[in-house]
């Protein structure tokens, strides 16, 4: 990465070309296909067969990386290699199919390791944002663990590890704020493909192998990673940076200035809006946990198929936006943005289980300055209106049409100039879907309030709290049956990483809640118990 | 009886009346000169009146880019060493709101004052 001369222009020019060496954090989720297998006697036919859904790990991801890129007007091209320590783990249950006993079968997949070699082609949307796509060839390692429990006695418990090959693609965006380092965002898909057919040797209670095995296939080691990195790039083709000419490299100021408020409070949205003719891109990442687990009594006629579906209660959404933010007027704001959700289920009361990843939605944003907060209030309100189409249910991850109405009256003021803010939100959100394959439509309402405080402890870094307050009603758009209620509360986080870059995180846990017709203390049937959000700002 | 007709006397007049103060409102316009020199604004305080369309005009005299910002203003905009640029303001109300030189923000300072 170079900057040319800053004496010859004044703006001076920017390339992405040179060397590179970096580190990334990030997650990722399995995308398997179901597993299959079956039961012989010795030197008999198949006496039973099972399939159950793939134990699609998941967890959290790191490593290294290092490239090189050359820029050739606005387009990038470049090679990059990386390599990833992962704790991608996953378990399934299932129970198969037997002339003689119904066995139980288990299993626990690992990704414990990965490695990418791959090409870079991207386009520079601004001097020091690029947008790419990647792909390549993808090598790693991992295994799993396979128990077969026979209602007759015999079981067993088998291990595969191996070192696979197979193929990566994704995409991104990089943004360089500061003269050598750079910040990037991106999206992987890694297929390392099937572990072959297994089979193993089964035991009788008395220890002895008397010549029965089990088998199993379909693991599939392929999964989506989602990372964030940072870049060093060595200053290799071209003269020191500019020093104090560069001037969209310049630190904000250190001194405690106005601030804009609309992202600040993590749940809860703040009034402003950006400048006239602003244009940004966020990225949000939202992840909601924990859901109400399958209730089993011993005497549910049901109990062995619930009990197939594991015991856990395990409720995980992760969905990710992308979003185009342009403020036409110094009163008005529209963004545009799409939506992809994971869901992973299991054994939770009211949901099936599953394992999915799919389009959530389109939705277009509205945001109205009915009061700007300055020197002439001192309050802001804006209007926000946000339709939404969704594709599928943000809970269940069943397919389905929607279309809702997410609006909001947002208040904010500065408690403490430039130091202290406080908002506020009323939240109205009807709501029509219809599942796929339904001809019902279902109407539903949500009711909110939010707030949050915020304080800024340096000019760049703010910390605060907020709670929000919901409702969940049905059969109508307007307060009809009251479904459940449910109180959140937690901290956020907001911090400046340039003058045009900012990322904004929040974590709630709900304390307090009921659901309708339940003793319970917490609504876990309409809400779910913790919700986290992550977001990076760009301006360009 | 009386005392509603005069309430839809009045809800009818209203938006007249309304108009009526938007299109003098309009009529006037107000022009706002400032210069940039050594990353600096010159004057860095510079008054006009309030509920009018405010036209600022901007002279960039450092070889150097400038980025002319306010958030309360709402606006933002790139000028290139040596030259300058014109930004219309919506009509405000009175107080004091700050602007500044985004790549110089600790010395372009100044305040637009509305009366």
């Amino acid at each position: 990465m170079k900057v040319a001369s800053a004496s010859a222009e004044p703006v001076p020019e920017f390339t992405w070309s040179g060397f590179y060496v970096g580190a990334n954090f990030g997650g990722g989720f399995g995308s398997g296909s179901g597993l299959y297998g079956f039961g012989t006697d010795a030197f008999l036919a198949p006496n039973a067969f099972w399939a159950f859904p793939g134990a699609n790990p998941g967890g959290v991801l790191g490593g290294l990386q290092a490239g090189h890129l050359w820029q050739f007007d606005r387009f990038v091209v470049g090679v990059e290699a990386d390599m990833q320590a992962a704790g991608l783990t996953g378990s399934s249950k299932g129970v198969g199919a037997s002339f003689v006993a119904l066995p139980f079968l288990a299993t626990h997949q690992s990704i414990d390791w990965f490695g990418t070699i791959r090409g870079r082609i991207g386009y520079a949307v601004a001097p020091t944002l690029l947008m790419y796509g990647s792909g390549g060839f993808a090598y790693g390692g991992g295994g799993y663990e396979f128990s077969f429990f026979g209602g007759d006695g015999l079981s067993g418990v088998g291990f595969h590890e191996s070192t696979r090959t197979g193929w990566a693609a994704g995409a991104g965006i990089e943004w360089a704020f500061l003269p050598d380092w750079s910040a990037k965002f991106e999206y992987l898909y890694v297929d390392l493909g099937r572990t072959p057919h297994n089979a193993f040797a089964l035991v009788d209670s008395g220890g002895d192998t008397p010549g029965n095995a089990a088998a199993l296939s379909g693991a599939h080691n392929r999964f989506h990673a989602v990372r964030a990195g940072v870049n060093y790039h060595f200053n290799v083709s071209g003269p020191d940076f500019g020093g104090s000419s560069v001037s969209y490299y310049h630190p904000a100021s250190d001194k405690f200035h106005e601030i804009e408020t609309h992202y600040i409070f993590g749940f809860t949205e703040g009034a402003d809006i950006d400048a006239e003719g602003e244009k940004e891109l966020e990225l949000i990442t939202r992840v909601d946990q924990g859901r109400r687990r399958l209730s089993v009594a011993p005497d549910d006629p049901d109990a062995l198929a619930k009990l197939s579906q594991g015991i856990q209660g395990d409720y995980r959404a992760i969905s990710q936006k992308v979003e185009f933010e342009h403020t036409l007027t110094q009163n008005f704001q529209y963004a545009l943005g799409v939506t992809g959700i994971n869901h992973r289920i299991r054994g939770v009361e009211g949901l099936d289980d599953l394992t999915n990843t799919s389009l959530l939605g389109l939705s277009g944003e509205m945001r109205y300055v009915l009061l700007g907060r300055g020197p002439e209030s001192p309050v802001g309100v804006t209007l926000q209106v946000e339709p939404e189409w969704g594709h599928v249910s943000p809970t269940s991850g069943h397919q389905e049409t929607a279309f809702e109405v997410e609006s909001k009256l947002i208040v904010d003021t500065e408690l403490i100039p430039n130091r202290l803010y406080g908002a506020i939100n009323l939240v109205y959100e009807p709501e029509v879907s219809r599942g796929l394959g339904e001809q019902k439509w279902m109407r539903e309402s949500t009711f909110g309030a939010t707030g949050g405080l915020t304080y800024r402890i340096t000019p760049q870094l703010a910390l605060g709290a907020g709670v929000q307050y919901y409702r969940a009603h049905s059969e109508g758009y307007w307060f009809n049956k009251l479904e459940g209620q449910a109180l959140f509360a937690g901290p956020t986080l907001y911090m400046r990483l340039d003058r045009k870059i900012f990322v904004s995180a929040a974590f709630s846990a709900q304390v307090r809640g009921h659901a309708a017709g339940e003793t319970h203390s917490l609504d876990l049937a309409n809400f779910n118990r913790y919700m986290g959000r992550l977001q990076f700002g760009i301006e360009f | 009886m009386k005392a509603m007709q005069r309430v839809c006397l009045g809800v009818l007049l209203a938006p007249g009346v309304w108009f009526g103060f938007q299109a003098s409102a309009f009529a006037q316009e107000a022009t706002v000169n400032l210069s940039i020199k050594d990353h600096r604004f010159q004057p860095s305080e510079v008054r006009a009146p309030a509920n009018t369309p405010i036209t600022i005009l901007v002279r960039n005299l450092d070889p150097t880019p400038e980025e002319f910002e306010s958030k309360t203003l709402r606006v933002e905009k790139i000028i290139a060493g040596g030259g300058s640029t014109t930004l219309r303001i919506r009509p405000l109300g009175a107080g004091r709101y700050r602007f500044f030189g985004d790549y110089h923000e600790d010395t372009a300072e100044g305040y637009l004052v509305i009366e």
